[in-house]
């Protein structure tokens, strides 16, 4: 489903959409008026789309700062009485969750909801925290989908649900219902918006964000249990809790994508049972799976991650049906972590009944085998013409290797992969600091920290100000390459636009080090290797806080301006006669546009950019070409 | 044919997520309702590896195709098609393109792109059937490595016994699914996929 289709097609039209796009229609259908994010995969899809989206459909949005600042600025929304939604990925959960369980015992006067997707198996994350966990922990009030039309309706219930008890409501995706496809048909979309309230008439402002603990945010906290207590007699009668009922006293409970993997699973073993799939995963309907429970003698409890729904039934299960059996992660029967398929839950279920797998496990390992042997993994590189490949060329030319290297999330966490291995911790969003701050407590070994330009406005800044302050010593990278490039080339406070062509304010990087304190800033251009390499060096020397600012536009960026602007790419190449075959351009500087042809190096002319980086490596001079930027 | 599942793989920037929609929309348009595809992202702007999976009929509600399940794994590079044969059936045809991508890591180490000729004895004596296509020579003709995709399609409507989407549908779909001066382009490399013979078994 492009952009065209979803904000052309009329209502009633059917569409093969990603989960992701499930949620943004959903969020259009329900009248969504402001929308925030910090862009991660796998929730990418849903923040892009409500941006392109926000020209027809006349919603605010904006990429914010970060996953806090967004969810407060979604919370200032609501607040005043409009409909807004806030995105990010499971780890911009963490980072928005002193807000969000602040959030839970205020009361909003219009909607507010929280699209939060996990990562099972960790595609592209480092961390598998199961979100349910923590929603509960916080008393958050959430939807999980199963698959598209699921993203799409629970969406749109969501946003009812915020506006009727006052409350956010998060929707707790993962990256398989993200990235799901389906045929969902689109429904209207609603011309009146949520209503304003009058700030001066608001009689109790102090009661709905409680500025201070003791007495008043006690009070708070019993009306808030009160609320849940409401939803949740709501929910024992939710559409989204789908119990399909079968002929035996089996049943299985499941939970979010795990659905689809227990039906099908369900069908290829034979097996009669009656399956209830739980969609509102906080607070449970209690009563609902208390009744589910009763009849039952064997009861398979199917979800990813964590056993949330297991640990409540196999509560509740003492008081109702004390001889039922329990089968999931608790007695080792599924596994407890990374992400099912309908093998696994078959290969679970077979477990559990003692009964034989329908599938030749034989086959499949020799299949595995043989595919094993005859494939190599394929690890994503910097891509053609990525600055930040110069940036670490020169970075271990001038090290020699010879240094910490504290690196953060980005496209430039691959540096830390050959040929460069410039990369030794990689924690979390702006921890390249921090950490380098702890390490230049106890050791004198030179640190140097790498950062991206997004990532040093999301969680860098605070680093950086504890850095200069605390006196650390440490050279710090900020790879500016003018976009949050890894999810997206979405902006961020450093870039003139904001969401699609709007003009915004672009924070200068170099005028923030200065003004934190930064005695010694240096400013280079990426693919000037040489310039880098002596920059380095100077900063190592530097005793303090070092920044070298490398900048230069993301190339797929550059090739997309190059291409509006109707400028030519003129490819480098190789001079055959210099070329020596050394394959130092392939084996220490890596560009994926240089191969072995013969005994001399080639340059794709199709990939390559023209940044003329490689010139600079070549020890024979036998890269040629002119420059993209002269 | 009561289900059909089709995994595509390949790398970033081969189209492997617009095959997925093509054929999605194309089994729509060839009568079957229940249609469920599943991508994995991640980092394929990257050159990484890429696959999505488009399952179709009775009994198919999860995104993954289930290991030794997939009817036909389309690859749209030669080694990723071979690294997911573990999903394909007993019966399942794995059609691969001689597209040959040698990842970064391969360069570095200077470890050489294993050879057709060692490859698909060993794969056709452990799979159903193995149909290979050289797609290579009419994209450089064509000009778009991205036709691969639509190149691949003809190749299969014409060569894959019981395929079950029309060909009907997967040219109503191509034209719904590409921007105009594209259409053209895609129908053109449907059609001269149509005319390859597999060197395969």
């Amino acid at each position: 489903m492009d952009i065209e289709t979803i904000a052309a097609r009329s209502p009633g039209s059917e569409v093969y959409a990603l989960g992701n796009e499930g949620v943004a229609r959903g969020a259009i259908e329900a009248g969504v008026e402001f929308v925030s994010c910090y862009p991660g995969t796998p929730s990418s899809e849903i923040s892009d789309t409500l941006c392109e989206l926000s020209g027809p459909f006349g919603h605010e949005f904006e990429y914010s700062a970060n996953e806090i600042v967004a969810t407060e600025a979604a919370a200032g929304v609501a607040l005043f009485g409009g409909r807004s939604m806030v995105i990010f990925k499971g780890a911009g959960f963490f980072v928005a969750s002193d807000a969000l369980f602040h959030l839970v015992l205020g009361r909003i006067s219009g909607a507010m909801v929280i699209v939060a997707c996990d990562d099972p198996s960790m595609h592209s994350s480092s961390d598998e925290v199961d979100l349910r966990m923590l929603a509960e922990a916080g008393s958050l009030i959430t939807l999980v989908p199963s698959n598209v039309e699921d993203a799409k309706e629970m969406t749109l219930e969501a946003f009812k649900l915020s506006e009727q008890m006052r409350v956010p409501v998060l929707i707790r995706m993962s990256t398989r219902v993200c990235h799901q496809r389906g045929f969902i048909k689109l429904g209207d979309v609603p011309k009146k918006k949520g209503h304003m309230i009058d700030w001066d008439l608001l009689k109790d402002k102090w009661e709905r964000f409680v500025p201070m603990g003791g007495a008043p945010v006690r009070g708070e906290m019993l009306k808030s249990i009160e609320v849940i207590e409401r939803v949740k007699s709501i929910f024992e009668d939710s559409k989204f809790n789908v119990l399909v009922k079968g002929e035996s006293d089996i049943g299985i409970l499941c939970c979010g994508v795990a659905r689809g993997y227990s039906l099908e699973a369900m069908k290829l073993l034979g097996i009669e049972a009656s399956v209830l799939n739980v969609g509102t995963v906080y607070p449970l309907p209690e009563k609902l799976l208390k009744k589910f429970i009763k009849g039952l003698k064997t009861l398979i409890v199917v979800e990813e991650l964590r056993p949330y729904l297991e640990s409540y039934i196999r509560a509740l299960g003492k008081d109702i049906n004390l001889d039922l059996q329990i089968f999931g992660k608790w007695n080792g029967y599924f596994p407890k972590s990374f992400e099912y398929d309908t093998s696994i839950v078959i290969s679970s279920i077979s477990r559990a009944l003692s009964k034989n797998e329908p599938v030749d496990h034989k086959e499949i390992e020799m299949r595995t085998r043989l595919a094993d042997k005859l494939t190599l993994p394929r690890i994503p590189v910097l891509c053609s013409g990525c600055p930040h490949r110069a940036t670490f060329y020169a970075v271990k030319k001038a090290t020699k290797g010879k240094a910490i290297f504290t690196q953060d999330v980005g496209c430039y966490s691959m540096g830390l992969l050959p040929p460069f291995e410039v990369g030794d911790i990689v924690l979390c969003m702006g921890a390249s600091i921090g950490i380098a701050c702890g390490i230049s407590c106890i050791s004198d070994k030179p640190i140097i920290a790498v950062i991206g330009d997004s990532t040093f406005f999301h969680a860098g800044l605070p680093g950086l100000v504890n850095a200069v302050h605390t006196q650390a010593n440490l050279t710090l990278f900020i790879l500016d390459n003018g976009a949050t490039g890894m999810t997206g080339l979405q902006p961020h406070p450093g870039t003139e636009t904001s969401c699609g062509e709007h003009p915004a304010k672009k924070i200068d990087i170099e005028k923030i080090v200065k003004a934190i304190g930064v005695e010694d800033v240096k400013v280079v251009d990426s693919y000037n290797i040489k310039e880098a390499i002596t920059a380095t060096k100077e900063s190592m020397a530097f005793v303090g806080v070092s920044v070298i600012i490398s900048r230069r536009s993301c190339a797929i960026l550059t090739r997309r301006e190059r291409s509006k602007n109707g400028l030519k790419i003129v490819p480098f190449r190789i001079d055959p006669d210099k070329c020596d075959g050394c394959w130092h351009c392939i084996e220490k500087f890596g560009c994926p546009s240089i191969d072995k042809n013969g005994e001399i190096a080639k340059i794709d002319s199709v990939s390559c950019i023209g940044c003329g980086a490689c010139a600079q490596v070549c020890p024979f001079g036998a890269i040629t070409g002119e420059n993209v930027n002269g | 044919m009561d289900k059909y599942e089709i995994l595509i793989a390949g790398i970033g920037g081969q189209g492997i997520v617009s095959l997925g929609n093509i054929l999605g929309h194309a089994a729509r348009l060839s009568g079957f309702k229940n249609v469920v595809g599943g991508e994995v992202h991640g980092l394929s702007q990257r050159g990484g590896s890429v696959s999505s999976y488009v399952r179709f009929g009775s009994n198919i509600h999860g995104p993954i195709i289930p290991t030794g399940s997939a009817d036909l794994i389309i690859g749209m590079e030669f080694m990723e098609g071979i690294r997911h044969i573990n999903r394909l059936s007993k019966e399942g045809v794995l059609v691969l393109s001689d597209t040959k991508i040698p990842s970064m890591g391969m360069r570095i180490q200077d470890i050489a792109y294993p050879a057709t000729e060692d490859v698909l004895p060993e794969l056709e004596k452990v799979l159903g059937k193995v149909l290979m296509f050289n797609t290579v020579r009419i994209v450089d003709r064509l000009g778009h490595l991205a036709l691969t995709s639509t190149i691949l399609l003809g190749a299969i409507v014409q060569n894959v016994d019981e395929f079950p989407i029309k060909e009907e549908s997967i040219r109503r779909s191509i034209e719904f699914s590409f921007r105009n001066c594209l259409i053209e382009k895609n129908l053109m490399a449907f059609q001269e996929g149509k005319r390859l013979s597999p060197f395969g078994s």
